[in-house]
Parts: C-alpha cells; structure tokens; sequence
C-alpha cells in the first residue's frame, strides 16, 4: 500500500473487514459463473475501483483485476479459475497442491485436520460459533479463519481478533508464499497476496491502536 | 469507457458504504463468515482410546478431541506391521476427495464427452443431490438402452475389510437389484491357479488351510519357498491381518530347520530365515520342477505307491517327462539350458527333497504369468512324485505366504456379510456369483476393446458384452491391470466411469463422478481377525467423525436405491447398527452350535477388546491332506476321480493349444533369455514392502523407500556397471508397450538379468491424454503383459514384463501424482 494511504488504512474499517471477508469466501470453492460475471461487470469494475479509492494500491487485487480483464468470454473464464482452484487446493495438483489448511504448515506434522484445527474449535467455542452444517471443511481452513476474524472485527472483539491475526500470520506467508510459485494464471496468487496484505495492515493497525492506549 | 465511481454510487451513500454494501451482499460472491452458525458445538470428550482393525491388523487409536493424534498396534498383534503407521497419513492425506466431484467436460456434454481428457483432473464440484442423480440417471439411461451388460461392477480391488461396509458387496446388491450388471470371476492374486486346481486337486486350494504352522516347525526337515516371501506378504489381511505366520517363521528359524528361497531376489524370508538362495531365470519354474522331477524318476526316488494310491495320469505324464513323446527329455541338463541353474544343483535338490521331510511353499507369483496354469500343476505333481502328501511337515502348501496361511484355526463361527444378491464363496466374498454376465477379471480391458468379440474360459466360450457404463468402488484398476497404455486407449470407450474412493487414486482422476467416501475409520462395522485362522471378531468402532463431505458408501448406495425405487430392497429398513447386530447375532447362532456361547451383541460392542475364540489342539497339529493320505476312498478329492489328476481327461477334451491335459512347460511370450524376446532385463513386479498394493502410496511410508521420488528400481551391480549407472541415479525403464521413470537403488540381492519395481506405485503420465506417455512416477504396469494365461484361466500375467533401463537424461519432471502440500 502506498504511504499516503497507510495512515487511512491503520484504522482498519468496515471496507476492510468486508474485503477480508470476501477474499476468504473466494478461497473456500471456485467462484461460479454468475459471480465471475458480476466480477466483470461494469457494476464489478466501479466496486473494484472503489477499493482502490478506499484503500490505496492492493497488488494482490490488481492481479486478480487482470484476470478478471482477460480477453474471453465469462463462461470459458469462469471454467478455467474453477480449473485452477481444483489443481491448486483440491488434491488434483499432486506436489504442487497448495494446503489451505493451517495443519499443513504448523504442529509436528503436516497431516490435515491437526492440533491447528483442534484450537480453531477451541477458538470458535469461546466466541460461540460453530462452523455451519453442511460446510464439510475443518476451522483451519484459510477461508474459515479468515472468515472468523472478519466476524470478530465487525463486532468489535478486538482482542479475539488480535489474536486470531496473529495465529494466521504465523502460516498464511507460508501458503501465500507456496501459492506464487505455481498459480499459473495468478488469480488465486493475488486473492492470497491480497488476504495477507489485509493481515498486515490488520497487524498494523492494531499496532497503532495499542501504542496509542500506552499511558503518557 | 469506464464508468467513475462517483457517477455510479448511489445518491445518499458514502463510497465506504456502497463497498461495504457491494462486497456484503453475495453478488461478487459470498463471504465466508457465513459459514459460521451461532452457538458453540458441544466440545468432544477430551481422549479416547478405542480399537479397531485394518488390513494391517487390529490397532488402538488415540482419538483426541475427535481427531486421531496416534495408533498404536494391538498389544496382542504378535508382529505388527511396519505399514500400519500409513493408516493415520491416509485418514488425513491432503489426497483426500472431499467433495462430489463431476468431470467438467462430462458435466457439460454428456456421456461420452472428450474421453480421452479423462485424467487431465478438470472436475466442478457439485453437491451430493446433483451427484446421486446423474448417478442414478445414468444407470437408468444405460439399462434402457443398453440391458444389465451395458453396466460393468466387476469393481475389483482390496477396499477395506468389514461385514457391512463391503463396498463392492453393496455396489453388485443394488445392480442386482436394479437391472443387472456384468460381473467377474476370479481375482487377480490366483487367476491361473485357482481355475485349473479343481482339475487337479477337486477343489480352489490357494486360499484353504495348509498344514499348520507348528506341524511344520516341528516336522519339516526342508521348507522350501517357491516364489513366495512371507515376511514381506503376511503384513497384511483380506480381513484382519492376525500376523499368525510370524510365530511360525520364528518357530522354523529356532529349529534351525534348512530353508531354500527360490526366487530371483534374495527376500526378506531368505534374510530372515537365513536361507539358502537359489535364483532361477524368472518364468522358467516349470522346467526347474520339471528337471528336479525327471532326477527323481531316474534315480527311482519318486514314491510309487504314492502315485498309485493317491494319484492318477501319471503314467500319461511320464512320456513327456522323458522325452518319449516328443523327444526332448526334460532331465536337469535340458531344465538347466532354461532355468539357469546348474544340471548338478538340480539333481542336489531332487536328492534332498527325497531324502527330507519336505514342504514345498508355493507363492502366487508363480501363476501370474503366461501359461501360469502349469506352475501349480507341476509343484503338485513333484510333490506327488515325493509321495509326501498328507504326512507331518511334507507336501506342499499354496498360501504360507498369504494372510499368514498355516497359522492354526480357532474354532468358532464365520462371520457372514451384507448379501450382494448373488451366491456367495464362503470366506472369499470377492468370488461371489452375482450379476447377469461374467468375464474373467483381468480381461476387462479385451472387453473393452472387443465388443462382441468370443472368449474362451474353463471349457465355456462366452462373448464379450458392449459395456457403456463402469462402476468402480474400493479397487485401484489403474493400479492392478496389466498393460497400461492399453487400458489408457480401452478406457475412452466407456461412455461414463463412476468412482468411489476417498483418495484421488490415479482411478478417480480418470473418472466422470467421483464420490467421496469415508475409510473405515469413519463408520462402525464388524469383522474377524485372521483370514484362516479366524482367532478374534472385531468391533471395528467409528473412530471420528466423516471427513469434509464423505459419506459411507451404504449411505451412498441407499440413497441411489431410493433414487432407482428399490430402498427398501437395499436396506431392508436397516440402519448400520441394525445390520452389524443381524449379522453378530446369526454367528452367535452357530457358535452354539459348536457349544460356543458369545456375549449378547451390546457386551461385545462396548468391549474395549475383541472377543477371542479358542485354538484347539487339533488345529495346532492340522496336517493338510492327511484325511485323504487315511483314506482316499472315504475323504477322495473333489477330481473326477477322486484323487490327485497329474493327466485331466476333462483338460484334455477342452483341446486348448496353450493348455495341454498334463504340467507342461511352454516358453512364454517373452522371458530373460527366451528364444524370441527383445529386451535384455526381466522385469520382476513382486509385493512392496510398504505398501498393500498401491494403498498407502500416498503417505509418508513413501519417504521410506522412494529414490529420487520415485518407485525403486532394484538392479544387480554387474547390469548397472554395464549402463554406466550409479545408486540413486532416476532411470527410465522401457520396452514396447511402455514407459516410466524409476529411481535406481544397485544390490546383489538380485540375480543379473532381472530387475524389480514393486507393483501398487501411482500412475503419473506426463500427458494424461496420449497413451504411452512417460509415467513421472514408476507405474509398473506401464510394462507389464495383458494377455490372460491360457484360454482354460484367463488369468493375469502381471509377472510377464521384459524391458531394458537407461539413465533419464530429459528435463526435471516433478512428480503430479501425489498431493502433499510443498512444505510437507
């Protein structure tokens, strides 16, 4: 983010509580038709433009801007994100799979479903959520943390969500990192760079807000 | 030109607002706080141990806040197996399905579309509704348009073990209920032999009790394993592996009884019995019997009475023995040209088989290749030749090497299953008899391509069906069948290949809709321990929850009954509990019949052990056949004539050109130093260490045992000198049906001439499209022979493969196969 905007953005709002949140459910199934049309709309490019009025240069949105001004028709677009969604986080990509999930990249092994998982439950439980019926994923799915801490913000629980924060940027670098180097098309390597450039802000943010409460 | 923000929002709303409202409201798409429901789930007990089993045997788990963190052998397995560790990797492998799962371009265009992309791993999720109905709607279509053969659920494969869950048992129940399905016979392990046994023996005799254990321990002056490693392949189980053979082995060492391995790679019961290894050219075992059996006639060291009494056709035989009938003796100098091992050896070991109790353990291995019919026939008619059939310790044995063979029987019940509408083989579910037509098992892919083309089978000749529509379930086809790039071009035929499966196994890349099901850890059922000894039955607890959106298949095909109209046929209102209770209390039945009295079902449920059977003193001194050897009249074999049949009228009358009425030896299509083979290196496919076929490959237990990533490939020193190759170097293996790479590991373990990568590694072609495409990772049976073994059996020649190996110079090719995240 450029520097005249960093200021604007240490006070992390509603427009980047929602942003988070909708990159998260980006990152939880390939995007439908409808939704990449929207995307590409005249309506998708004033609300893409608006963020970057709201807040400043994001190459993460950028990429995934690029995508969406590909020369092709939406159908043929949405097929192939959906394509590349299933290859790079579903299991079809073989080493070049990128784990969503937090067990992958902390505890003592890299097993799915973790000790990671298990202090998600933890997590949920102290703010009294549970993850949906009929979502089959376990709470340390990328799109599911991010999508807590989204929760969290917009009630206020700042220190729940600090701490949330902090959990995820112990392991999403790592992902995000793993993302870039095989995400041909660059659509997922921007939602990825975006989401934790949302983190750092976030963690800057607060930095703001906790030197600010310092007694004088 | 694009629009400004300004012109666009709304009068009245900030531009914060309009994001804000715009990202919120689900048209760019949903946010994922809205997969979070108010009010905390109830947390899960804190820790618990609990026990189950698998094809690697009984084990507890340690279930932590409904995850398995750790398991743990049976404090009761005598010799736990070195894979079970890969059972936790699978539960939780990134290569789990997760989801439905439809092909796009099937998805999009039908039945039939763009099939050879299948592979490419183009596939939309869809949700379990949409799924079960074009599940549905496609057996529908088929069966009008096609009948019952227009379906193929031959579905073979080891799946898991349990009474209920039984995959492929549940697959042919709801076919044989809706419309029909061509079904198989046979199994790739025996294919030869246990069609042409009942000719020689009256009965299938490569999965029957053989002399137990501590008869042979005791009795056995020579135990001899033909083809056969039991240290390697007693890890694991059709059902719950027992490892009852380990006792017995270390029995047999503690004796210091002599053993021979015979075998072109120096096993690990030949390391671990110590045992003398003699190393054949692969293939060539019937003329090594036949040069053993021609010593022992000349020698006049066969057991005449023995072959009066007990057997017949040998004097129909003994012409071709000795050359009368077409002029080639087959005395140890002739076996010897062939087999490569000296003429002196051969009379050596004639000499000491007849001068020892000798038991003669025949592996599989042997029959799994062209004309594989013979090797069983001829082992037989050496030990009949022997004369020690029936007595303690002598004779010979067909499954030491398997499922622990010869561990001594309990007394008890047999647990029964869930009825797959056909007639089942008591204790060998996966020959049961359903469905409207039959081919044999490995010839799917000749089905394939040969639509109405006619076979000949065990004297019957039948006609290939024109199969529009598989369905496979709990197997590995593009593990198992022989001759992949031909499989990969047979394939294309199909109109729509459905999968279940809860890993992405190279088979469910290769599918139109795949449906995630659940391991055995995710669901209840019940089953026994020990395929012959039958010790223990087994609560096979649920251990966690159903992974991501998996489901079990009872659940999946109960609700595609529902979908066909037949549910209540399918389940007969019967939920899991309800069918695992039914069938411990029909085996509570029959274990009163046998003054046995088990505990009512919910005792043995709650039981945090299983429930144990007793060992009689008289399954501890079985001897295989010595009821026939007492009485031949009063307990005659199952022949046509009651005895043991060296010469087969009825094999005779069949006139098959490449199954003559007596053991034979003909040179098979190709072989290490056959007249007519092209390349210079047998190929030997024997059983991984690691892994049950190719369950497990995508776990950790790979790290144990790949080189460079990839399958081994066991090559003597003087054959790898001779290509300029060193340890570790990747190598690429080829022939003219196809090729792969392998990571070369150099051992003299092995005789020159043979190299050997171990069937069961993934399948990953470089080009998913194009048959013939360098396979990344070591699929053997890129290499391997399709044709059966003979028109009597039609078995699998999964061990006739001859190829040449060179170092891989090409580009880096990552390996695609296996989903393991890049920090793992």
């Amino acid at each position: 983010m450029s520097t005249s905007k960093r200021a604007a953005a240490q006070e992390f709002g509603t427009v980047a509580t929602e942003l988070l949140d909708w990159l998260a459910g980006l990152l939880c199934a390939p995007m439908s038709l409808r939704t990449v049309a929207a995307c590409r709309s005249s309506k998708g490019t004033v609300l893409f433009n608006a963020i970057h009025d709201e807040l400043g240069e994001m190459p993460g949105i950028d990429a995934m801007r690029l995508v969406f001004d590909a020369d092709e028709s939406d159908a043929h677009l949405a097929a192939r994100l959906s394509g590349c969604y299933m290859r790079l986080f579903e299991g079809l990509g073989g080493l070049e799979t990128v784990s969503l999930y937090e067990s992958s990249y902390a505890g003592t092994t890299r097993r799915l479903h973790q000790e990671a998982s298990a202090a998600m439950e933890v997590v949920l439980r102290r703010c009294d959520k549970a993850v949906r019926a009929g979502c089959g994923e376990p709470p340390d799915h990328l799109a599911l943390e991010a999508g807590l801490l989204a929760t969290l913000l917009r009630v206020g629980d700042e220190d729940a969500a600090d701490e949330l924060r902090r959990r995820m940027l112990r392991w999403v670098p790592q992902a995000c990192a793993a993302c870039a180097g095989v995400d041909t098309i660059g659509f997922y390597r921007g939602a990825l760079i975006a989401l934790n450039d949302m983190l750092m802000a976030l963690r800057a943010a607060s930095t703001v807000r906790t030197s600010h409460a310092r007694p004088g | 030109m694009h629009a400004r923000v300004e012109e666009c929002v709304p009068s009245g709303l900030s531009r914060r607002s309009f994001v804000s409202a715009a990202l919120a409201s689900g048209t760019f798409g949903f946010g994922a706080s809205s997969l979070f429901s108010p009010g905390a789930r109830a947390a899960t007990p804190a820790r618990r141990d609990i026990l189950t089993g698998c094809h690697w045997g009984a084990f507890r788990a340690q279930v932590v806040d409904g995850r398995i963190v750790a398991i743990r052998p049976w404090e009761k397995d005598p010799r736990p197996s070195a894979q079970l560790p890969g059972v936790l990797d699978s539960v939780y492998s990134p290569t789990r399905i997760k989801y439905p799962m439809v092909r796009r371009a099937w998805l999009e265009h039908g039945p039939g579309a763009d099939t050879a992309g299948r592979g490419e791993g183009d596939f939309v999720r869809v949700s379990w509704d949409q799924a079960l109905d074009l599940v549905a709607g496609e057996i529908k279509r088929v069966h009008a348009a096609h009948g019952p053969t227009g379906i193929f659920a031959g579905s073979y494969g080891w799946k898991s073990p349990g009474k209920l869950h039984n995959c492929q048992s549940l697959l042919r129940r709801l076919l044989s209920q809706n419309g029909g399905f061509v079904n198989t016979s046979g199994d790739y392990s025996t294919g030869a032999a246990q069609v042409i046994l009942p000719y020689v023996v009256g009965s299938i005799e490569v999965y029957e009790q053989p002399t137990a254990w501590p008869v042979v321990a005791k009795s056995t002056d020579l135990m001899v394993f033909w083809g056969a490693d039991p240290v390697n392949n007693n890890q694991i189980g059709y059902l719950i592996a027992d490892h009852g053979a380990y006792p017995g082995l270390a029995a047999l060492k503690k004796a210091g009884k002599q053993v021979i391995c015979i075998d072109p790679v120096r096993t690990e019961t030949c390391t671990m019995l110590d045992a003398e290894w003699i190393a054949p050219r692969p293939q060539t075992d019937v003329a090594m019997m036949l040069g053993i059996a021609h010593t022992l006639y000349i020698e006049k060291l066969h057991d005449e009475k023995f072959l009066a009494a007990y057997t017949t056709g040998f004097d129909k035989f003994l012409p071709y023995l000795l050359g009368q009938s077409e002029g080639t003796p087959k005395s140890a100098e002739w076996a010897s040209q062939i087999c490569d091992v000296p003429a002196a050896k051969l009379k050596d070991l004639a000499r000491r088989f007849a001068k020892q109790r000798t038991m003669l353990a025949c592996g599989y291995s042997l029959q799994r290749q062209h004309h594989g019919e013979q090797a069983h026939w001829m082992l037989i008619t050496l030990a009949s030749m022997l004369g020690q059939i029936g007595l303690p310790g002598g004779g010979y044995g067909l499954s030491y090497h398997y499922a622990s063979g010869g561990s001594p029987a309990a007394t008890g019940p047999v647990l029964a299953g869930i009825g797959d509408g056909g007639a089942a083989t008591v204790g060998a579910d996966w020959l049961s008899k359903s469905g409207s037509s039959t081919i044999p098992v490995s010839r799917v892919v000749e089905m394939l391509l040969n639509p109405g083309k006619p076979f000949d089978f065990n004297g019957t000749r039948g006609v290939y069906p024109d199969v529009k529509l598989a369905y496979w379930v709990g197997g590995n086809p593009f593990a198992h069948q022989q001759d992949r790039n031909q499989m990969v071009r047979a394939w294309q035929k199909l109109e729509t290949f459905i999968v279940h499966d809860f890993q992405w196994t190279a088979t469910a890349r290769r599918a139109d809709i795949v449906l995630p099901a659940t391991t055995s850890y995710e669901r209840n059922d019940i089953e026994q321990v020990g395929d012959y000894s039958f010790t223990h039955m087994l609560a096979m607890k649920k251990l966690i929850e159903p992974m991501f959106e998996a489901r079990n298949d009872y659940d999946i095909f109960a609700e595609i009954a529902d979908r066909l109209g037949t549910k209540a046929a399918f389940t007969q209102g019967r939920m899991e509990m309800d069918w695992i209770r039914s069938f411990y209390e029909a085996a509570r039945v029959q274990a009163r019949a046998k003054s046995i009295e088990m505990p009512i079902f919910d005792a043995f449920w709650n039981s945090d052990d299983a429930l144990a059977f007793p060992v009689e003193v008289a399954a501890e001194t079985y001897v295989s056949h010595a009821d026939f050897r007492a009485d031949p009249l009063l307990d005659a074999l199952g022949t046509a004539s009651g005895r043991i049949e060296i010469f087969s009228s009825d094999i005779e009358k069949m006139g098959y050109d490449d199954c003559p009425p007596h053991p034979t030896w003909m040179e098979p299509a190709e072989r290490l130093g056959g007249p007519t083979t092209r390349y210079p290196l047998h190929v030997d496919t024997s059983h991984p260490k690691f892994r049950l076929h190719s369950q497990l490959c995508g776990t950790s237990l790979r790290a144990s045992y790949a080189v460079a990533g990839r399958e081994p490939c066991l090559m003597n020193p003087a054959d790898a000198a001779r290509r300029r190759l060193v340890d570790g170097d990747i190598v690429r293996v080829f022939n003219d049906r196809g090729q792969i790479l392998a990571g070369l590991r150099i051992s003299a373990d092995i005789r020159p001439g043979v190299v050997r990568i171990n069937e069961g590694g993934w399948f990953d072609p470089i080009d998913a499209r194009e048959p013939g495409s360098l396979c990344r990772y070591g699929d053997v049976n890129n290499l391997t022979l399709g044709i059966g073994t003979s028109k009597l059996a039609q078995g699998n020649c999964g061990h006739t493969a001859v190829a040449d190996v060179e170092k891989y110079t090409g580009k880096s090719l990552p390996i695609d196969v296996f989903n393991a995240p890049r920090n793992a």
